[in-house]
């Protein structure tokens, strides 16, 4: 078969783009799955390291922790905001909406030490509960898993309202006057008919932030403490402190897994052309 | 196409009532104190044009919204502050509104939940709904794998299945296409026969309203301009926007001479006198404008005249040649100027030329005239 | 003292992109313009520290050589990237002891051209410091850092036991992670009563034991000099184990924080030279001019850091010495860490200390 001049033409305007993705991105990668396996020479040993050090299966297993729990808390916040904002008109909703995005415009970092500041001991929060009375002491909130799942949900939300709000925004009314006119209530007709139709934004959302999560790093090495380590600053320390890129590949290497594995249930659930569309 | 023996509708149907119903958009009445009754068993259809206000009533009844003033009653019980689910109505939206991630059976089963009826009874009463629209082996298809047609009745048969007093349609053949249309027009009809339910039908097409219904009530600004039936409304509009907005009317204006018989005479601006009959025996001086149809009147060249007849004479101003029929515009010696319409055959399939002289045969019957001054409502 | 912050590895990432762009289109042949007696790329390390080596040494450095100092921000992995890749954008880095000599391990630094020195006198120099591969910059120390809103002058920490006591000076406590250079193996052996001369070689049991004590008063185990200035100056800590210079400067702002010199560890701060460095003779200038006495002197004005060269003292003002490390009462309290004893058990202690620390 023979290529047209406007075949051609759309992947000709690709080249810099797949050029560029070639020289830092896949070959990185590839570097990176072979220093797994073949630093300094073939061997299994940084894998089998991290499955007979119970520390660092700990560390995977407060990873896949911290990520639902972001995760289901994004959910519960998400879930009615993005609600309020599909009933809106859309001017209404467009203008909102542009509130709930544009903290994700600003630096992840300026985001968590923000939080550090309303979390600390000195914090907002405590002063306000010593104030109310309600506590004696400043309650440790920081340097904790609380205050790294409340950190990572903030920065996260604005995907799953997002990915909820685009889906709920496709759902016909009508079928809830439908569902009304049948005899159902109000709250009878929003959990049969409302909620299963917005599943493939709870899907989409979820899965979303359960991605970004499982990598998250900033927020977790600033908010957290070293019990509560992520993946990825496992990584950076094996990289940066250890000089251990075998093992930090391997580790690499593992999360990249897990984010490919929900990738490939997220195409499964929702479908990955969903990712980018914003309407069903 | 419906021909279940069994009526599936135990009960036939209620009467409901609006009573000076209005509903307030932004200041404006979209309805303005609408006061309609819609008997047990009755077809009625709410015609208009898109911001009549025919929906907002029809939603009014349904109870999705919420009246500013006045009274909806359902059977003799107010219902006006009662939510949707509790009027027990059945409603066929435009876009059919099946619940895109139930089944078909699912759908059908969903107002039957909502009563909490059993199991069993559940599924014995939609595999009959499903008989009744057609549809047996659709059960566990979702209503995306069925044709437009198919998910209309669907939609109706989920409307019916939980024995509502009555039937509420919002345009619900406006998505299909033309021969569909019509086949479901019939069903319905068929539907409201054998189920002797009262339907409360929306539609801006003129046709529909006038083949389904057993009253059409034709909507203008929020109020009802008129209500009759289908027969009434065309051959006998009350009033000025009726009669153009159902079929096409020219409007002779004249002035009333006396009375004949159940009539009176009709003096034109011509200076022809026609016999006409009204809505309201006139005295003799008032002004009336003569409604004719185009297709009422009969086209004659100069040469052609029937002596016994009386005609109007006329120029022909301008020709239309559609094929089976022949629409001119003609200048009357006074200069109004009015449309007629003949089928080919009547004109020998000779179309008279721009300047030529013809004859206009209103016919042997009393001309329908309304009044020329309309009284403020 | 790697007292690198988040942001200004971010910078970093930013300039180094720029500057291996600009390397890469001289590499290409085209011409880059460059001052007229060239240039030298210097490891910076962001903050007030750098403002003082900008102050101190790089501005006077240019004044008299006319090489134009670059000052780009690295982290010891990035060295190390960058000689295994080859492809070396940096001449001159300075980093804590024990970092440098594992980078020195695996080969990545030139040797220092003592030999050749003409504003120093290689002589001046702590012979301790004064390394084949490298040379000793400043003293540090780590110190026991303690808010005075919370314990009064008379009745706080002294020394590493009483920190260990949670129940006789409660609040929170923060150390150093593994990850700021080195556990504090040696302050938990104090703790636990080793004597100071009697702490190498490190009994890694009885330190990581004693560790075990205080492991639930720590808040947070800093792993930047940034970070535990933070969690001291927010009070989230009330009292800690920091460097001299974080805390100093801490003190300078006004914050409620005092020092005990008691049990301090001193480290050293080591300038070196990247293998393959592209300007290696401007290096070994910079090292050169660096170490000089004045210099060294000028640069205790600007932060409490200690000079490596005996005669700097002179150039020291008065009002300054008493915050260095190396002040002789400092110097006598404290104990000087032995980087060669962490060098040979960095990677046996770096793995056990992970496992330490991941676990609750």
């Amino acid at each position: 078969m023979i290529l047209s001049r406007k075949a051609v033409g759309p992947w000709l305007l690709l080249t810099p783009a797949l050029l560029f993705l070639c020289i830092f991105f896949v070959y990185p990668l590839c570097n990176m799955l072979a220093r797994s396996a073949f630093d300094p020479a073939p061997t299994l040993r940084h894998y089998t390291r991290l499955i007979n050090e119970p520390a660092y299966l700990r560390v995977l297993l407060t990873t896949f922790e911290i990520s639902l729990s972001v995760t289901l808390s994004a959910l519960v916040i998400g879930y009615p905001l993005a609600y309020f904002l599909s009933q809106l008109k859309l001017r209404t909703a467009n203008f909102l909406m542009v509130l709930v995005i544009v903290p994700y415009f600003t630096s992840v970092l300026v985001r968590t030490y923000a939080w550090m500041v309303l979390l600390g001991t000195e914090g907002i929060l405590n002063q306000v509960l010593l104030g109310l009375g309600l506590v004696t002491r400043p309650l440790a909130i920081m340097f904790s898993r609380t205050s790294v799942v409340i950190g990572m949900t903030y920065i996260l939300l604005p995907y799953m309202v997002l990915a909820l709000y685009s889906v709920m925004r496709g759902i016909d009314t009508h079928l809830l006057h439908a569902a009304e006119s049948l005899g159902a209530g109000r709250i009878r007709a929003f959990w049969r008919v409302f909620v299963p139709l917005s599943m493939p934004g709870v899907a989409a959302g979820g899965l979303l932030v359960a991605i970004l999560s499982i990598g998250f790093f900033i927020t977790p090495a600033l908010m957290g403490n070293q019990q509560d380590s992520m993946i990825s600053m496992l990584i950076e320390a094996q990289v940066e402190t250890y000089f251990d890129w075998g093992f930090a590949s391997a580790l690499a290497s593992i999360l990249l897994a897990c984010t490919l594995l929900l990738f490939l249930a997220y195409d499964r659930m929702v479908g990955l052309n969903r990712l980018f569309e914003a309407k069903q | 196409m419906i021909q279940s023996t069994k009526p599936f509708v135990s009960r036939g149907g209620t009467e409901l009532r609006l009573e000076g119903v209005t509903k307030l958009y932004a200041g404006t009445a979209a309805v303005d104190r609408l006061d309609l009754t819609v008997a047990q068993g009755e077809f009625v259809t709410l015609l208009g044009a898109s911001g009549s206000g025919k929906t907002t009533t029809l939603m009014m009844l349904a109870g999705f919204t919420q009246a500013d003033s006045g009274r909806i009653s359902i059977g003799g019980r107010d219902v006006t502050a009662l939510p949707p689910g509790k009027r027990n109505l059945g409603v066929v939206f435009q876009n059919y509104s099946l619940f895109p991630h139930l089944t078909v059976a699912q759908n059908l089963a969903f107002p039957l939940e909502m009563r909490k009826l059993g199991r069993a009874e559940i599924k014995d009463a939609v595999l009959r709904a499903l008989e009744i629209v057609h549809l047996p082996d659709k059960a566990e298809r979702y209503p995306r794998e069925l044709s437009g047609g198919q998910q209309q009745r669907v939609a109706l048969a989920r409307a019916i299945i939980f024995h509502p007093q009555a039937l509420l349609m919002d345009e619900p053949l406006g998505a299909l296409d033309k021969n569909l249309r019509e086949h479901m027009q019939i069903e319905i009809k068929r539907l409201h026969a054998s189920l002797g339910a009262t339907i409360v039908f929306v539609t801006h097409d003129q046709e529909e309203a006038l083949t389904m219904s057993n009253r059409v009530a034709v909507m203008d600004n929020g109020k009802i301009a008129q209500i009759a039936s289908p027969r009434a409304i065309y051959e006998e509009p009350l009033n000025r926007f009726v009669a153009s907005f159902i079929g096409q009317s020219n409007f002779l204006p004249g002035k009333v001479l006396g009375g004949r018989g159940d009539g009176f005479v009709v003096q034109l601006t011509t200076g022809d006198k026609l016999n006409c009959r009204g809505p309201h025996q006139p005295a003799p001086g008032d002004e009336v404008l003569a409604v004719v149809r185009p297709e009422h009147i009969a086209v004659y060249r100069e040469a052609q005249i029937d002596g016994h007849r009386k005609t109007i004479s006329g120029k022909v101003v301008d020709t239309l040649y559609l094929g089976h029929t022949i629409k001119l515009e003609v200048c009357l010696a006074d200069g109004t100027r009015l449309m007629t319409q003949s089928t080919s055959a009547a004109l020998d399939g000779v179309v008279p030329p721009p300047g030529s002289a013809v004859q206009l045969d209103l016919g042997s019957r009393s001309i329908w005239c309304i009044p020329a001054v309309e009284e403020a409502k | 003292m790697s007292a690198k912050t988040r942001l200004s590895r971010r910078r970093f990432l930013r300039s180094s992109a720029a500057a291996s762009l600009a390397l890469g289109v001289g590499g290409l042949g085209i011409p880059v313009v460059r001052a007229a007696g060239g240039q030298v790329i210097v490891r910076g390390l962001g903050g007030a520290y750098q403002d003082a080596m900008t102050a101190a040494i790089y501005r006077p450095f240019t004044a008299t050589t006319g090489i134009e100092v670059v000052v780009q921000p690295a982290t010891a992995a990035q060295v190390r990237a960058m000689v295994e890749a080859k492809r070396v954008s940096m001449d001159v880095i300075d980093l804590v002891d024990v970092s440098l000599f594992s980078l020195d391990n695996i080969g990545a630094l030139e040797e220092i051209d003592y030999a050749s020195m003409s504003f120093s006198n290689p002589d001046d120099l702590q012979p301790t410091v004064r390394r084949r591969n490298m040379a000793g910059n400043l003293y540090f120390s780590t110190v026991l850092a303690y808010n005075t809103e919370v314990f009064k002058p008379d009745a706080h920490p002294h020394n590493w036991a009483e920190f260990w006591s949670m129940t006789n000076f409660p609040g929170a406590r923060t150390l150093a992670d593994q990850r700021a250079g080195a556990a504090e193996l040696e302050f938990a052996l104090l703790a636990d009563g080793v004597p100071r001369n009697k702490l190498y070689p490190i009994d890694t049991d009885r330190a990581f034991a004693s560790l075990d004590k205080i492991k639930r008063g720590v808040v947070k185990w800093w792993d930047t000099g940034a970070v535990s200035a933070e969690l001291l100056e927010r009070k989230e800590a009330v009292v800690g184990g920091i460097w001299n210079g974080r805390a100093q400067a801490l003190i300078d702002k006004g914050a409620p924080l005092a020092i005990e010199w008691n049990e301090a560890k001193r480290q050293v701060q080591y300038w070196g030279i990247v293998k393959g460095a592209p300007n290696a003779a401007n290096a070994q200038k910079f090292i050169d001019f660096a170490l000089q006495p004045k210099v060294q002197g000028e640069l205790t004005r600007y932060i409490a850091y200690g000079p490596t060269n005996k005669k700097a003292f002179d150039f020291v003002r008065d009002a300054d010495r008493r915050k260095l490390p190396s002040l002789p009462e400092h110097f006598a309290q404290s104990f000087e860490q032995d980087a060669e004893w962490w060098l040979s058990n960095l990677s046996g202690v770096g793995r056990r200390w992970q496992s330490w620390i991941l676990s609750r």
